[in-house]
């Protein structure tokens, strides 16, 4: 599905991703985690051809990013940090606005029952700017899913989202893999969402690939370390991560 | 493709309350003058011919008709409008980028080049829909308002009489003309706002830039007028003056259809496109290969 090789990007003297490589498989939730100016975000962006490599290769269902953008791109549905809406539009707008960006005629039924599965029905006609940032994550996230991508890559798609809305997410994320075989490519710092979500997890450090693990794997790795001074042992990604990001 | 995102770009202009703060002040404008002239309008004209006033009589009634008052408003006017088409393509991209919005945009299927030439075109459209609503205002409104008589200009120490029957085809020639020069602005502020991540940037850069030109412009000293002033874009957005300058026999008679320096015209419009296409090239070029951290 996605296979990353020798990925590099350099600002100036400033290497913010070295070298790194990794696969993602078909149906799989991969988990994408690093600390803050990891290099996560830059990743992410090379993937959705925003930024430029500086140097490796980027393929998408067995084609290149570089030569095969627009057939990749209209393939993905992707949430980048932050969501930033246009204010004065509403839900159904956006919906249609994306849909028509995508290449697609917008089909309001279709719109409305994909709203009410991120739980914003009620709120349709609304203008955006009257949203809560977590209406708005989660209006972010039916505008990557309007065209009905195979691979959805979300970058911190819980921020800003209260308990019941990370619940929702986390359910969400769930069944579009496991009922719709969509692939999701998810960042995010909170490592317990990750941990129980991810087929698969990558972690980064300074740029740098430190581990690609499953998760059934990195389980037992995890439980080989001294984790008897962690108050909560089941936070088993927790103290793998922290054991390779905080030399 | 570039159809559909044509479509939402204007969506999205339309949809926004600022578009229309434009629209608003073209017609406060045009009627504020339209009342000025209506109360004043002899003393106006009076102000212009003073200088003629001990040769002939000025028959000011007959001067003060809806035409006149369009050639006026548009003198007025024109002038002002870069900064009403700056407020909208320079937040093009730049505005994007400050709002997050670009990012979005930019992992669209669609090329950025398709995306830069909608946004573009939007900006076009929203020229062209400005001077028409200007058009409606100033020349239609004016019709209304003061009625229908030959058109006099007044150029310096000559006066160009033009029959009415001869003159709908000039403001809309010279409407036509605005538009040329204000789709080079469009573009000048698009080109700035690739550059930017705050909208603010671009549109006062292009309105520094307009400032600037037209100062140069108005100095008329030998340096500027011969090196700058003669490809300066300032000069030649000016060019739809010509439209009202008639050309006249030996005897001084006025040449129905004719305009005085039709090459001129031909060249300040050749100039204005070319400057357009080339704002819009490097705007492209830049905006391809440029990394959107934002």
């Amino acid at each position: 599905m996605l296979s990353v090789r020798g990925l590099t990007k350099r600002f100036g003297e400033f290497t913010a991703v070295d070298d790194l490589s990794f696969n993602v498989e078909q149906g799989q939730v991969y988990g994408f985690l690093g600390q803050n100016g990891a290099g996560k975000s830059t990743t992410i962006r090379m993937l959705l051809s925003l930024i430029r490599p500086t140097a490796g290769e980027i393929n998408f269902f067995g084609q290149s990013l570089f030569t095969h953008r627009k057939e990749i791109l209209s393939q993905i549905g992707a949430i980048v940090e932050k969501p930033d809406l246009y204010k004065y539009l509403s839900a159904m707008e956006h919906l249609n606005l994306f849909a028509r960006f995508g290449g697609h005629r917008p089909d309001p039924k279709k719109h409305v029952l994909l709203l009410e599965k991120v739980g914003l029905a009620q709120r349709a006609n609304s203008r955006v700017g009257t949203y809560s940032q977590g209406m708005r994550q989660r209006l972010a996230l039916a505008c990557a899913l309007v065209n009905d991508p195979s691979l959805l890559i979300l970058d911190e798609p819980t921020n800003g989202l209260d308990p019941q809305g990370i619940a929702d997410m986390r359910q969400l994320i769930r069944s579009l893999c496991k009922e719709q075989g969509k692939t999701v490519l998810v960042s995010s710092h909170l490592l317990s969402e990750i941990e129980m979500i991810a087929d698969r997890v990558l972690i980064i450090h300074k740029g740098k690939k430190v581990a690609e693990e499953s998760m059934d794997s990195l389980t037992e790795k995890a439980s080989q370390l001294k984790l008897q001074a962690l108050p909560e042992k089941r936070y088993v990604l927790e103290a793998y991560f922290l054991s390779l990001t905080s030399q | 493709m570039f159809g559909a995102i044509l479509y939402t770009e204007l969506f999205k202009i339309f949809r926004r309350p600022r578009t229309y703060i434009s629209f608003g002040a073209i017609a406060v404008i045009v009627l504020l003058v339209q009342f000025a002239l209506r109360v004043n309008g002899t003393e106006f004209i009076r102000f212009f011919t003073d200088s003629q006033a001990d040769t002939f009589e000025i028959p000011e009634s007959q001067i003060l008709n809806g035409y006149f008052v369009c050639v006026a408003i548009l003198h007025l006017i024109l002038i002002h409008v870069p900064l009403l088409v700056a407020l909208i393509a320079g937040d093009m991209i730049a505005g994007e980028a400050q709002t997050g919005t670009l990012r979005m945009l930019a992992a669209q299927p669609a090329s950025r080049t398709t995306l830069l030439l909608a946004k573009f075109s939007a900006s076009t459209i929203y020229v062209i829909l400005l001077l028409l609503w200007m058009a409606l205002f100033a020349l239609g409104g004016s019709l209304l308002l003061f009625g229908q008589e030959d058109l006099v200009v007044f150029r310096e120490t000559d006066l160009h009489i033009i029959s009415q029957q001869d003159v709908l085809w000039r403001f809309i020639a010279a409407f036509i003309y605005a538009a040329l020069a204000l789709t080079m602005i469009a573009a000048l502020a698009l080109l700035l706002s690739v550059f930017a991540e705050n909208a603010l940037g671009p549109i006062v850069a292009t309105v520094c830039i307009v400032i600037v030109f037209t100062i140069l412009q108005q100095l008329k000293v030998p340096v500027f007028e011969q090196t700058i002033n003669p490809w300066s874009f300032t000069t030649h957005m000016l060019g739809w003056k010509g439209f009202f300058y008639v050309e006249k026999t030996s005897e001084g008679v006025t040449i129905n259809g004719s305009v005085e320096n039709p090459m001129a015209l031909v060249r300040s419009g050749a100039i204005l496109i070319g400057y357009t296409f080339l704002f819009v090239l490097v705007a492209e070029r830049v905006y391809r290969k440029k990394d959107i951290l934002c």
